[in-house]
């Protein structure tokens, strides 16, 4: 195929069909810098249409361009016409897949967009093998399936996605669970705007307790502190992300979190030298404490040695797990 | 057990080997059995293990290596045959379902043909003694009464005097071991846990009562016995459940002549959460306390290993055993406060074990 001998016609606007169609693959975009391009300079790349069974035209390429066009009021516009260039819907699929894959990155809502059109015209095997990679996805079957999981999920999620206010990662993690507890905790992510690492840890800290405890995700989040600390007006989101992550990592790791609260509290009572630290392994699996010492030469280094020497304090610090 | 083997497969490579004949011809009439090309792709779906495909391959690296160990804690300095990978059983904690990329009960053709080399690895370090072990990547017996290695590997080792292989197994295959003549400096293990985990967790496994009358059995025949608690899992009443086990074992096993029984707490790669929480819904073993280790697996905080450790050392030195009680992939503090003494290292762990491995076998 060889789409630049597709020939440049004048397209009514009204001519060519709503959405998406079968072939282009743009979602979460803003129109507003393509609108103010085209205003300036024009349309510089003609989009690509093809005749549809009713005599109007399919999108091929360009369903971006088209939609600025339309929003500025053009009744019509310059479009290559691809119909017999491009005979087949796969052939058509992929020109606008090649195109955008060369020139702008897609986010995952276009990914899975992408593999959807595809699992149309081709079998699972060759899209996992030659396709996923270039979408920087790994050949996993898992994921593949995953990926049209997204195309399922509720508008809001879908677009948190693509705008990368929700990683895949934790849209995954929420996929395992059941769907109301999906809805709950989307909730809770996108009020608080956590980010990745919040939304990790509070899914698997929730996640863990709901199993243990045998209840489910939305009775837990219903309990009292939560809803306390929802309300607290005097508290800001971070502050009430943050807050919520130590309620949660609390209850799931009791044991841990205690005994890394009474090493805080001891070292933070001794009055270290200026420049001197005492670092721990925070999952205290690391038998030892390590002592940092900054000087700037070794008489410095002296005085704080002969500090450290004097600080009855130290003795205070016990085995990580002594308190238990 | 009743090995439920769907379809077998001779791959392209494995079909030279007399072993791929025998395999052929035992499992000729009871499933269907396809010549293919060797797998290229890794496994596609992560939650598909195949366990009812049995591939016949032929393995193009080293088959005796050994255990890799893990970054910060204590090994024994045991030796992996790698006869196979992957395994008929299905255990919800089992790493293997996130260790290997490939599908099927994979079992290796051409090890006969590379024992000829690793005999003259082991003739070349007369004074070390190999403890060499079938069980890491697949369970030793649960397919013997299909690839018969306990026809094959036993004779081998009687050969070879400065070698001890021990069989790990969680099954009651032991009907090839039974009527084999070479037992000397052999050991056959069987992986334990308390009686709830492993009806509970253990999928396709026998009973612990099942499992300790096979290894009478085997006791009664002459052969050395091992035992492994890996994972002790924490659950409710593990105390009174792990204790139950060890009383079974009271009732079966005459403690005198069990040569190592080996403790380890849960721990898996990350990784193998996400497959357990899909794979097996309703299992409780993530519930515990679990950090990220000095190896990067999670395992449980320290406390808590611990404890299990401690108790289980006086339930058997209750029972009978003294000697021979060692901790898998633990740091230092964990023996000292656990078991009250620590080998120190690697090294000194490994010698520990070989020390055992000539107290019992004479070398």
């Amino acid at each position: 195929m060889d789409v630049r001998t597709g020939e440049g016609t004048w397209v009514e606007l009204d001519e060519i069909a709503e959405g998406p169609g079968p072939c282009t693959m743009s979602y979460g975009f803003s129109l507003e810098t393509l609108c103010e391009s085209i205003r300036k300079v024009g349309v510089i790349s003609a989009p690509l249409v093809s005749r549809n069974e009713k005599g109007g035209f399919d999108i091929v390429s360009g369903y971006r361009r088209i939609l600025a066009l339309k929003a500025l009021g053009e009744p019509k516009a310059i479009c290559k016409d691809v119909t017999s260039v491009l005979p087949s819907g796969l052939e058509r699929l992929l020109a606008n897949f090649y195109e955008n894959l060369a020139t702008r990155r897609f986010n995952e809502i276009e990914k899975a967009m992408i593999l959807d059109r595809l699992r149309r015209h081709l079998k699972t095997e060759e899209i996992l093998t030659c396709f996923m990679p270039l979408l920087s996805l790994p050949s996993h079957k898992d994921t593949f399936e995953f990926y049209f999981e997204l195309l399922n999920a509720e508008q809001e999620v879908q677009l948190a996605v693509a705008r990368e206010e929700l990683s895949v990662r934790g849209v995954k993690a929420l996929f395992e669970l059941d769907k109301e507890s999906q809805r709950v905790l989307f909730q809770w992510i996108s009020g608080l705007r956590l980010n990745f690492n919040q939304q990790m840890n509070i899914i698997e800290y929730i996640n863990d307790i709901s199993k243990r405890e045998d209840m489910s995700i939305s009775q837990v989040l219903s309990e009292e502190p939560f809803s306390k600390l929802m309300k607290n007006a005097r508290l800001n989101n971070p502050q009430k992300a943050k807050k919520m992550l130590e309620i949660l990592r609390f209850r799931r790791y009791p044991r841990l979190t205690r005994a890394q609260q009474v090493i805080e509290s001891t070292l933070s009572a001794i009055s270290l030298p200026p420049r001197v630290h005492i670092r721990y392994d925070p999952h205290l699996e690391e038998p030892n404490y390590h002592l940092e010492v900054e000087f700037k030469n070794g008489k410095e280094l002296r005085k704080t040695v002969k500090d450290l020497h004097a600080l009855d304090q130290l003795e205070a610090i016990l085995d990580p797990w002594a308190s238990q | 057990m009743k090995l439920m083997i769907k379809a077998a497969i001779l791959e392209k490579g494995a079909e030279e080997y007399s072993f791929s004949q025998r395999v052929v011809e035992q499992l000729r009439g009871s499933c269907p059995i396809k010549r293919d090309q060797p797998l290229s792709v890794p496994r596609l779906d992560e939650f598909d293990l195949d366990k009812r495909t049995l591939r016949l391959v032929s393995f193009p690296g080293e088959l005796l290596k050994p255990c890799p160990g893990t970054r910060g804690y204590l090994c024994c300095g045991y030796q992996i045959l790698n006869i196979g990978t992957n395994c008929p059983l299905d255990c919800s904690y089992c790493i293997l379902q996130v260790y290997f990329n490939q599908p099927s009960l994979r079992v290796f053709a051409n090890v006969e043909q590379q024992l000829e080399a690793i005999g003259e690895a082991l003739a070349a370090s007369r004074k070390k003694i190999f403890r060499i072990g079938t069980g890491e990547f697949t369970d030793s017996l649960a397919l013997d009464p299909i690839v018969k290695w306990t026809n094959v590997l036993p004779s081998f080792v009687a050969k070879h005097h400065n070698t001890v292989l021990e069989f790990k197994t969680k099954t009651v295959s032991v009907e090839g071991l039974l009527s084999s003549p070479h037992r000397h400096r052999i050991v056959v293990s069987w992986s334990l846990n308390s009686p709830a985990i492993a009806s509970g967790e253990e999928h396709g496994a026998p009973s612990i009562k099942r499992r300790l009358e096979a290894a009478r059995a085997c006791q009664r025949e002459g052969y050395a016995l091992g035992f492994h608690f890996d994972p002790l899992i924490e659950h409710p009443s593990w105390k009174e459940e792990y204790g139950r086990t060890v009383d079974l074992m009271d009732r079966y096993i005459d403690p005198a002549k069990v040569v190592w029984i080996s403790l380890g707490c849960l721990r898996y790669m990350p990784s193998l959460k996400r497959v357990i929480r899909r794979r097996f819904p309703e299992s409780h073993i993530l519930d515990g306390e679990f950090i990220s280790g000095l190896d990067g697996k999670m395992r449980y905080i320290k406390p808590v290993r611990v404890e299990m450790v401690a108790f289980m050392k006086e339930k058997l030195e209750q029972w009978g055993v003294g000697r021979g009680v060692y901790l898998c992939m633990e740091s230092s503090d964990v023996w000292e406060k656990g078991l009250g003494w620590s080998p120190g290292t690697s090294e000194g762990l490994s010698q520990y074990l070989d020390n055992r491995a000539r107290e019992a076998f004479g070398i």
